[in-house]
Parts: structure tokens; sequence; C-alpha cells
């Protein structure tokens, strides 16, 4: 199965360096995706879903290494990848959706420029060429008026639009992997909900696969296939969107999913988790431990592997797994 | 934006008033007559006595602040004493001098200072980064003839490669003779331009877009100058025109260095003449230009960034 | 810090040069003009044949003290205009502003130059011709923090509590505020020590006898060819000078940031 996975991540380890110590903030992490499959990265603040994503294309901050492990794309691994392998792969083959569009682009140039110039970056096109192609995308992004939209600066633009001009140059070159980073959390909730449409439409239209990170489970829920729960910078627990999120089998995906308000059943309030979420990755045991109700000495002295029935027929990698010793039986 | 242009207008002739107000009183700040300072001590009293009513100097004040101000408007910046031609005309050759060599001046200094501080920028905390940093507390603490007398060492004494002086007949000589001045106002203006520019430069490089440019796969030179520099010209810009002031004062003493018969030289024989016109006429063009640079400087700020809206 | 130490040297060498000199830095010796370096004069002599490194070391004296005695006046009339200007905005305001652009509408050179002509060579106008021009620059820096500092917490405290304004302006915003102008003054003492010789490259400075950096320079300007080290070894003092005082300058700020 993993043979032909379009994105391969194997045993990740990042540190990041505070002071004079190496934080571990992921661990041992593995994730596969097929082309055109989407997964969903879940976890709160601090549970090292950016800095995966982040590591995936080796743009970690300053302070941040990856220790260990491997990143395989189309045949190569990322991780020690050079420099010039790793520019014509991102942008090329891979896009990045980001979280804050005000910040990620150039205040000073015009937005159809900034497409133009990915579009040059990545192939022979002139200017001009580039310029009716960076048209042609912001038409398929469904921006108003290109011609003239292309002309403005970012600060001229809505949110929405704004998001929609960086993910029109997150796909400019044509890649066949779309990593994003919370791109609808610093949105209006009416335009969160457009631009995820226009996510799914642009991933039939392009056959891209999708590496999504979020807190929100909705936005999971929407737009994958399959889920991946973070906690403490380990994988808790990963399935179908539909096994997960139905029959929970970590405890604190079930938390989190007791904690999101639910429409369908109005009597019932969201509950916390209690506790505070784990500064980094702990060395040894359960992660968990301090906030679960199962917990016991064994899992706060040994490490739970992902592990699970390989229930129902499941595309991907393996199907139903959670990290953890006693495993509920989902509700 | 005719608005914001009309309001500055304002401004500027408020200040400009101000400094005429200021070059005016410059000349009663003197301890003695006024006329006598005008003419030198080797004046008669009947010499004296004849200025004093030619220009009303024992009226009122505000009264001859007046008329100082309709000379001045009809481009009457009086007489040189020591020359005996009208300063206007002294200024008008100069002033050329003095804008040439601030122009080759900030050309050098410009070139300078981009490479050392995308060098600083780029590699920071290491080697690179802190012998660039160094340069401007050296450089802040050089008197500007001494760079003048090193280079003049250096380049003219001992290789013979520019002329120790003087300004030349042809523009070829003119612009040779240039070279060895513009070097030293540049070694002046480079340290204040790498320290602003090279903090602005890590500023931007650390922001998100100059991650999200990389991410998209554009090449590092690309990142680094189209977008990394650009951004970080726009405080740059304005930090280099605050200091502009500073730069023009130096000029003075440069000119003096090389013989360039520039403002400054003009400012220092009027001073050492006791010519006291040229010294108050002198001292009201460079504010002037401090005042028309200002305006450029921030006209060039709103050109360079597209956020910033004039006249809010 | 490594400009303490460079600044305590200087200082040093300065204080004791009636020790380290070897010869009267007036005494001319016309028999033995413009010498080059030897063992009994390690500059060299002047054009008048007195001892260059003993005029160095003197000349230090004059240069510092002047130097950093016109930060003082500045200083203190920059901070009172800027904590007024800032505290009490309104037309008491604009007009501090609109002086204070009519100041920085002149080079600082040519101002302090032509303020000194006026005036009259020599030490007592150099003092006032500074402080008429510098004054601007610590005012500014006084009124912004003061600015900035009237929206925050303590400020409106002491309000609410009925203290009176210049009681306010005293006991709390004062000591919150001078962190910056001091920085700044260490940078400006050295813009100061080059006022100062610049002024006696011009003639318009500290008038001779007394030896002093920036009129060693211009006598020995004219000898740059036969004997360079007059005229580039002041300098080279002056420099040292200023990076030691741009070394604490520095520190101070990287000390007051993080606090």
């Amino acid at each position: 199965m993993t043979g032909s996975a379009l994105l391969s991540v194997r045993d990740l380890c990042v540190t990041m360096r505070q002071g004079r110590a190496a934080v571990p903030v992921v661990q041992d992490l593995s994730i596969d995706l097929d082309t055109g499959d989407a997964l969903g990265l879940v976890g709160e603040s601090g549970s090292g879903k950016t800095t995966t994503l982040r590591a995936i294309v080796r743009l970690l901050p300053a302070a941040g290494r990856i220790r260990d492990g491997q990143v395989m794309f189309g045949g190569q691994d990322l991780a020690r990848a050079s420099s010039r392998e790793l520019r014509a792969i991102r942008g090329g083959q891979i896009g990045v959706v980001w979280q804050d569009p005000l910040a990620v682009l150039d205040p000073v140039i015009g937005v159809g420029e900034q497409i133009a110039e990915t579009v040059r970056a990545h192939s022979r096109a002139s200017r001009s060429g580039a310029r009716a192609r960076a048209q042609a995308l912001m038409r398929q992004v469904e921006l108003p008026d290109v011609g003239q939209t292309g002309r403005r600066y970012p600060h001229e633009l809505s949110g929405g639009q704004r998001q929609r001009v960086v993910i029109a140059s997150a796909i400019a070159a044509g890649p066949r992997l779309l990593l994003a980073d919370e791109p609808t959390t610093a949105l209006d909730v009416t335009v969160q909900e457009q631009v995820l449409m226009l996510l799914a439409r642009l991933r039939a239209e392009l056959g891209l696969a999708l590496l999504l990170v979020t807190h929100d489970l909705a936005v999971v829920a929407q737009t994958c296939d399959r889920v991946a729960v973070m906690y403490a910078g380990r994988i808790a627990e990963t399935g179908t969107v539909a096994s997960v999120f139905g029959a929970p089998r970590h405890h604190y995906t079930r938390g989190l999913l007791r904690a999101a308000p639910r429409i369908d059943r109005p009597g019932v309030l969201p509950e916390g988790i209690a506790g505070t979420p784990a500064a980094s990755a702990a060395a040894r045991g359960c992660a968990f431990a301090p906030r679960c109700p199962a917990a016991d000495d064994v899992c706060r002295t040994v490490t739970p592997a992902l592990s699970g029935a390989l229930s129902g027929a499941l595309s991907g990698a393996g199907g139903h797994l959670a990290a953890c010793h006693h495993p509920g039986s989902g509700s | 934006m005719s608005r914001y242009i009309a309001g500055r207008l304002a401004q500027f002739v408020l200040v400009l008033l101000g400094v005429t107000l200021a070059t005016f009183a410059l000349l009663h700040l003197v301890p003695g007559n006024p006329a006598r300072t005008l003419l030198g001590a080797h004046a008669t009293a009947a010499e004296v006595a004849l200025l004093d009513r030619e220009w009303g100097l024992s009226r009122p004040l505000p009264a001859q602040y007046a008329d100082y101000l309709v000379r001045l408007l009809h481009g009457n910046l009086g007489t040189s004493i020591y020359y005996q031609v009208p300063v206007s005309t002294l200024i008008g050759r100069a002033l050329p001098v003095t804008l040439a060599m601030l122009a080759v001046g900030a050309f050098f200094g410009i070139a300078a200072a981009i490479p050392l501080a995308l060098l600083a920028a780029v590699r920071q905390g290491r080697a690179a980064d802190h012998a660039v940093r160094i340069l401007p507390l050296v450089g802040l603490g050089m008197p500007p003839f001494w760079v003048g007398f090193i280079l003049l060492i250096v380049f003219s004494l001992t290789v013979r490669l520019f002329p120790a002086g003087g300004y030349g007949t042809t523009p070829a000589q003119h612009l040779e003779s240039l070279i060895l001045p513009g070097l030293t106002v540049a070694a002046v203006t480079t340290p204040i331009l790498v320290r602003s520019l090279r903090l602005a430069l890590v500023d931007v490089l650390g922001s998100d877009f100059v991650i999200a440019a990389t991410a998209r796969g554009l090449a590092r030179w690309r990142v680094l100058v189209r977008h990394g520099l650009r951004n970080a010209l726009v405080p740059a810009v304005s930090v280099l025109a605050v200091n502009l002031g500073y730069l023009l004062g130096g000029s003075v003493v440069i000119e003096n260095v090389f013989g360039l018969p520039g403002v400054g030289s003009l400012l220092l024989t009027g001073i050492f003449n006791r010519d006291f016109d040229i010294v108050q006429s002198v001292t009201l063009i460079y504010a002037l230009l401090v005042v028309l640079i200002n305006l450029g400087a921030d006209l060039a700020y709103a050109a360079l960034d597209p956020r910033v809206v004039l006249g809010r | 810090m490594a400009g303490l130490a460079l600044l305590a040297v200087i200082i040093g060498v300065v204080a004791a040069a009636p020790l380290l000199a070897r010869h009267d830095p007036d005494q001319q010796n016309l028999l033995h003009v413009l010498a080059g370096p030897s063992g009994s004069y390690p500059l060299g002599t002047d054009d008048l044949g007195r001892d260059a490194w003993a005029r160095l070391l003197f000349a230090g004296r004059a240069d510092l003290a002047i130097g950093f005695a016109a930060v003082i006046a500045p200083f203190i009339l920059g901070t009172v205009l800027g904590l007024i200007a800032g505290y009490l905005g309104g037309w008491v305001d604009a007009v501090i502003m609109r002086v204070l652009d009519i100041v920085v509408a002149f080079p600082f050179y040519v101002l302090v130059i032509a303020i000194v002509f006026a005036l009259g060579a020599g030490v007592g106008s150099i003092f006032l011709a500074i402080t008429a021009v510098a004054w601007v620059s610590y005012a500014r820096i006084i009124r912004g923090e003061v600015l900035v500092a009237k929206r925050l917490g303590y400020v409106q405290a002491a309000r609410a509590a009925g203290l009176s304004s210049p009681r306010i302006l005293l006991r709390h915003l004062t000591p919150n505020v001078l962190g910056q102008a001091v920085i700044y003054a260490m940078s400006d003492i050295v813009l100061t020590i080059l006022a100062v010789v610049t002024l006696g490259y011009l003639g318009l400075g500290v008038q001779p006898p007394t030896p002093e950096w920036g009129a060693m320079m211009q006598t020995g300007e004219a000898y740059l060819s036969i004997h360079p080290w007059l005229a580039t070894a002041p300098g080279i003092a002056v420099v040292l000078t200023g990076l030691a005082l741009s070394l604490i300058g520095d520190g101070l700020s990287a000390e007051l940031g993080s606090s």
C-alpha cells in the first residue's frame, strides 16, 4: 500500500531549540497520502500539526530541525533533498496554502504579479504568457474582474479574495499535492464555506491530494476522506472520517468530539477536556495519560504505538488505528 | 492627494518663514552695530552711518524683518562685500557643484550599503554580520574631513590616481574631481544607511510572506531582492531623509578639504572674510534644500509603499 | 562591556596626560620643526616644533571635556520641552513642534557654524550654539515616549488618584521616559565631539594655543604629503572615542530594550 502513496512520511521527528535545549515537538510521526486523497491533520495549538506541515517542505522556523525520519515524495526523500531539488518541488509539485493571507502576500506588489511570478518560477513562460496564465488562475479560483483585481495590492482586497489569491498561487505551477495550514481560520464564517467548496472543486478538477491541518473538526468532516488526530507531537488516532468521528477509539478523540457543540443534539452541552495540553512530545508513556479517564500505570510508563483492527474495506494506509493501551470501542 | 500636497505646501511655507526669521535674527545676534558687522571692521564711521540709513537698521525689528522678506522675494540675497557681486550669482555658480558632489556621494553610499546590509542580514549571527555591524559604530565617529585626508593620502599623494583638489574645467574633469569627495560623502552616509537597512532587512526576512515566497519555489535571490529588499527600502528611506541634515552639514567641510567651489566653500569663505550676506544667504539655501529633500522623501515613501495613504 | 573598557582606557590616558607626555605641549622648538616619529617624539613634531604626542593627549582633555559637558544643556532643555509638549498637547505642543521643525530645517553643522560665527569663536559660543541646535532630538524622543506613556496604566491611575499635573510629570513620567534619551545621549556625545572637532578644524572652536584635535588636523592638512601623522593621528583618536561611546550606547539599548 505504501509503495504507491504520493506522500509517505515515516517516523518523522522534529525538534525546536528553546534556549539551549532541543525540545521534541513531533515524534515518530507517519502518515500516507495517495493521489487525490484528502487527509485532515487535527489537533489543538501546540500539538505539532503545523510543524509537521512545514517540515514536509523543509520550511521550519530557524529554531526547528528534522531530527529523524523520512519524507518520501515522488521517490525522493525531501528531508534530505538539496536546496535546488527543493526549490523545484516547492510550488511545482507541492503547493502551500497558509493561514493568514494578508501576512503571506508581499504588501508592495500587485496580486496578479505575485501569481505570475510563481508561474514564471516553474516554467519558461514569458511575462505576458505568465500574466495570461495568472488571469486564468484567478478565474479558476472565482475571483471577479481578473484584470482589475490583478492590479490590486493585497491590502485592497477582502480576506476571502486574498485567500483565493493564495490558493491561485499555490496551484499556479500545477502541483500534485496541496498542503493547507488552517486555510479558513482567519476568515469570516460565510467566506469559510465558500473557500472550502472552492478547495473541494479544485481537488476534483485538478486531481490534487490534500493535507489539511486544522483544529476545526467540522472543516475536516466536510472536506477530508481520512483524518489523523494529533496530540503532543504524536498521532493519537487515524482512520476514515466516518470511522474516527463516528466511533472514536482514543480517549482524546472522544474528548474532542464531546467538546464540539452539536446542532443535531441540542440538549447535549460540550464538555471540555480536563487539564492542560502537554507542552512537548513526552519521552515515555502516553502523553495524554494525565488527562485520560482510562489511564493506568501501563499508560504512564509505556508509549503506546498505533494499532488496531483493519476493519472494513479501506484504502490508504491501514484502517482505523489508535495509539492507546485501552482504546474504547466507539460510541 | 492634492489636498495633502496643499497641506504640505502650507507647512512648507510656514517653516520657510520661520527659517528666514532665524537667519534674519542671525545678524542681530552679533554684538555691536549690525551695519558695522555687515561692512566689516575697516569701515569708516561715515560708511556705517550711510548703510544704517539706507537699510533702516535703526528701525524697529519687525519692520526690518518685513524689509528682509521683501528683498528675499525679489531674489535679492544681498551683495558680497568681498567679491562685490550679488550673492545670488555666487550661489548660482556654487550650488550645482555641491549638488553634483552629493549625488555622486549618494550613489557610492547606496551602492556600498545595499550589498553590505544584504550580506549581514543573510548571514545573521555569523562573522560577516558582526563585521558589518561594527561598521556604523566606527563610521559614526569619523570626522568627515579626516576621511578626506585619508583618501587624499592614499589615492592622491601616494598613488596619484585622482586630483588632489579643485574642480577642473571640463565635465570630465569635474567628474574626476568629484570621485574622492563623493567617496568621502559616502563614508559618512554608508554607516547610517547600513545600520537602518540591515535592521529593516532582518525584520522583513523574518516575516511570513518571505517564507511563503520560498514555499512557492521562487529563487533565493529573487526572494531576497525583489521581496525582501524592496520592502526593507521603505523604512530605510525615511531614516536616510532624517539624517540628510547631518549629511549636508558634513559636506561643508568636505568641500573645503578638496577645494571644491560649492556652497559649503562659499559659506566658509563668507565666514573667514566676515562677509555677512554670504553667510546669511547660504544658511537659508541649506535650509531650503533640507525642507525640499524631506518633502521628496515623503513622496518617495508613499510611492514605495502602496499601503501609505497620504493626507489621513 | 567592551565600550566601557575602551572609554575608560581613553579617559585614563587623557587624564594622565601630564605623566605620559614627555614634553610640554605648548613648548615650541623651532629648530626641530616637522620631525618624523622618533624615540623622544612618538608622533613627531608639528610646524612649530611642538610635540605632537603631547598635544594629542592634552587636546583630548579639551575635546572630551567640552564634548561631555556640551551635551548636558541640550539634554535638559530638550527633555523639559519634550515633556511639556507631550504631556500638555494642544497649542503648546503645536508651537514647540513648529519651532522644532524650523531648527531641524537647518543642517546641524551649518547652523552651529553660523551661530558660532555670529557670536564669535570660543568655548562659550560653542556651548550656546550646540544647545540651541541639539535639543531637538531629545525633545522628539521624550515627546514620543510621553505620548505612548500617556495611554499606559500608571498615568491614568495617577490622574484618577487626583495627583496634580506637575507631580505626575516629575515623579512618574520622567523616570520611565528618560531611558531612550540617555541612550541617544551616548551617540549625541559622539556627534558633539565631532562638532567641536569640526569647529576646531575651521578655526572657530577652542582658540590656540590650547591644543585641540580639530585644530591639529587643520595645521596638519598642509603637510599631508610629508608628515601624514600630524593630521591623521588626532582623527584616529576621535574615531576610537566615538567607537567606545557607540559601543556603550549599543550595550545600553540592548539592556534597556530587554527590560
